[in-house]
This record gives C-alpha cells, structure tokens and sequence, in this order.
C-alpha cells in the first residue's frame, strides 16, 4: 500500500520565551535553517533535507508548551474529504485561509479529544534551500550543529487517548504501531501514518494539550553521541540519553530547548507497514520500553511536560 | 561578586551559589560533592532548568535575586509579586531563603485566537 491520505508530519509550532535563546538553539546546536521570520514575530525554521518551506515555528509567548501540530496530506481534494470525514467523526472543523503562514496553503483545523490541536494541508512551498533534486549532492551545505535532517514526530500528553486513537485509525487512516497497556487501560499510543514507527504519540495525562517533545531525525548513532558532546559542550539542559528506547527501537538523547520545551534526536528506529501486528508492551516490562538500557522510567519522562 | 547561600525551609544545609549561577544549577552541580563529604544539602525537584515545566516552584522568602524568564503558567505576576518564582530561575544575589511551592494547576489550552496572533 502506498503512502496516501495523510503523508507526514508537516510542521510543529512552539511556544517560547526568549526568542534569540531559541533561535541560536534551534539554529545553531539543532543545525535547523532559518527561512523567514513573519510580520507578527514568529519565525520560520526548517532542516536541511526538508523540501518544504518550513517544519518549526516559534511564537514568543508568556508560557512554554505546544500551539499546533501539522500533517501535510497528498492533494487538496483530500484535504476537502478529511474535513467531512473529521466532522463526521464526531469533532468541530475549522478552517485558516492560506497566507496565515508564509508560503502554506490553506488548512483545516480541529481539537483532539486530549485536549490538543493540529491541522492538515495539502499546499506548501517549495523551500528556497531544499536538497539538491538534479543529480543531487547528498546535501547543499555541509550540515551544521547537531545535523537534524528533519521534524520526525512529537509526544503530547493528554486525557481520553482512546479515543484519540479511535480518531486518528477511523477519521484520518492512521495505524497503531505500538501501545502500552496496563491493567487500568491504555498508557500510551505510537501512531503511524507512513513507514515510520511512529508519526505522533500520546501519553494518557490528567492535563488536556500538554506537551512532552517534538523530535528531529539524525542519520546515525554516531550522530547521536555528536548531538551529546554538543549539548554537554554548550550546556544544554539534558533530560536523558544517550540511549535507546525498546519501542520503536530508536536510539535517543531527550532535551530541553532554552523554554523548557523537550526536544529529542532520534536516530534508527523500525520500518513499519500497515499489516505489521502492533506491539504491545505491558506492566512487566514498561521500563524496558521506554528507556531499553536503563530498563526504568526516570521520574521526568512521566511529570515534566510544557 | 561573590558566592550566596540558599536555605530550603525544613531541609538541612545549604545550596551554594557561585555568582551567576542559579539555584538548580548549583544543587545539581555540588549533588556529588554533598555526596562525598556527607554533608546535607537540600533538594529541588529538577525539571527542564529552562523555565518552562513548573516543577522547581519555591517561594523566596528573605533576600535578594535575579530571575531570568520563566513561564506565566506556572508563576503569575501576582505570584511573581508574592515572591514565587522557579529555582532554576533564579540567580541570588545575596543569601536566599525559600519554601518549596508545589506549582499551580496549568490553565487551560491556549485557544486558536492566541495561536493565530496576526489574524
């Protein structure tokens, strides 16, 4: 099966606040591109092997946390069926006419049942700098920093994920890549709408529209431990890793931007396909799970969230 | 410039400040040294260091400090006014005093109106 419908993660927007502290972060020790910065502040970053015209905004605020996940879908007339089929499902659409971002085409918009919200498109710009497409070099300009190639997924914490679950299998075509159960019920979700292992996640938490972290893809575990000596090198605030996680089986460090937003880079990680069965990780082993060599949750994982 | 004191309410010892150095910073930094000279030394929840997550919440209650920005989720201006503020936060400027504030309950999600701040 081809990839259809909802392709990928398109861009996260993130409050800051300070914005120069989250610019030189971003751009200097992520190793993210700035594209513009906007008439209302926010300005518009994207990694070096991303295509399109960004995949991070940052909007200085008075409060850290998460404003707005993205998807970018194959076509308009999809984006015109996603909106009957949300409003089908059972939750309010609504609509930002193209132009709100630079570059972006028009967007449908809608609150999940935890309390978080996100938005689909199907137009965006090409990027002024976006990887070489004829007889392409492996990269325009010698990464920088940590060598982020792109915005890989986020984990947002949130009641009722159950039922975003159902939203996102029956209303947008998402797969269920891997879960926890605990006796009690559903802990944590790993949604997939590509061959990722994981596109969005979901913790179940008390607090509606939290955010735990957004991450961005490096190429190797090598990598990896570049992106630690930077952080040490420039005291970056380190949540925790180098490590590797049991599900998705990505290889990790989990940070914090200069606003207390968690970062991650992840490297590795499975491919998934829709009829691979979904993992499950119980009560036993949930340690092992998230963190594989530690083999237990540090206190931060579950409580520290923007 | 020199370095500044921190006392924790109903905690023995103290946090030793360098000058600029905040208040996390130092208690994560002297945790080791407190380790091997048994020394007490008081405890602040770590979070994110950067102001954002709410965990560190202390109320100053004598002396004077530097506060760099921190989220109004968790510390209000009325808070602020009250002398609430989070640790890793905060840069003493003399000896301090705090009590340990458990954080406030996080208002609620910030609405589309606010996310879409030019429309």
């Amino acid at each position: 099966m081809a990839v259809t419908g909802v392709l990928r993660p398109g861009f996260i927007q993130l409050r800051v606040l300070d914005m120069e502290a989250a610019v030189t972060h971003y751009v200097d020790r992520l190793g993210l591109n700035t594209v513009t910065t906007g008439p209302d502040g926010r300005v518009y970053l994207k990694a070096w092997d991303e295509f399109d015209h960004h995949s991070v905004i940052l909007r200085k605020a008075d409060n850290a946390g998460l404003d707005v996940m993205a998807f970018k879908v194959a076509s308009e007339a999809d984006l015109d069926t996603f909106a009957k089929r949300i409003t089908a499902w059972g939750l309010a659409v609504d609509h930002v006419p193209e132009g709100e971002q630079p570059g972006l085409g028009r967007r449908i918009g809608c609150v999940l049942p935890s309390g978080h919200r996100i938005e689909l498109y199907a137009t965006i710009a090409l990027s002024e700098k976006h990887p070489p497409i004829k007889n392409p070099d492996v990269w325009p300009e010698e990464p920088r920093g940590m060598k982020a190639t792109r915005f890989d997924h986020a984990l947002l914490y949130g009641p009722d994920i159950d039922k975003n679950l159902k939203f996102f299998q029956e209303a947008l075509d998402f797969s269920l890549a891997e879960k926890i159960e605990l006796p009690d019920g559903l802990l944590a979700i790993w949604l997939t709408c590509s061959n990722k292992a994981h596109d969005i996640a979901f913790v179940k938490h008390a607090e509606p529209g939290k955010f735990h972290h957004a991450a961005f893809f490096l190429e190797t575990w090598m990598d990896i431990g570049h992106a630690a000596d930077l952080m040490t090198r420039y005291n970056i605030s380190i949540d925790i890793g180098p490590t590797r996680h049991g599900i998705t089986r990505g290889q990790t460090i989990y940070f914090f931007d200069p606003s207390g937003n968690r970062n991650e880079v992840f490297a590795g990680g499975y491919m998934y396909y829709p009829d691979n069965p979904t993992r499950v990780w119980d009560e036993n082993e949930l340690g092992k799970g998230i963190f594989y060599y530690e083999k237990q949750l540090n206190e931060r994982f579950l409580t520290v969230v923007t | 410039m020199t370095a500044h004191t921190v006392r924790v309410e109903d905690a023995a010892g103290v946090i030793l400040c360098q000058p600029g150095e905040t208040i996390v910073a130092a208690m994560e930094r002297t945790a080791m040294l407190s380790f091997r000279t048994g020394k007490d030394q008081p405890r602040v929840a770590v979070g994110c260091r950067k102001g954002g997550c709410g965990v560190c919440r202390v109320q100053v209650l004598d002396g004077a400090y530097r506060a760099l920005p921190m989220s109004r989720a968790h510390v209000s201006d009325d808070d602020r006014r009250d002398g609430y503020v989070l640790a890793c936060c905060v840069v003493p400027e003399s000896d301090l005093a705090v009590r340990l504030a458990p954080r406030l309950p996080v208002r609620p999600t910030t609405s589309t109106t606010d996310i879409h701040a030019n429309r």
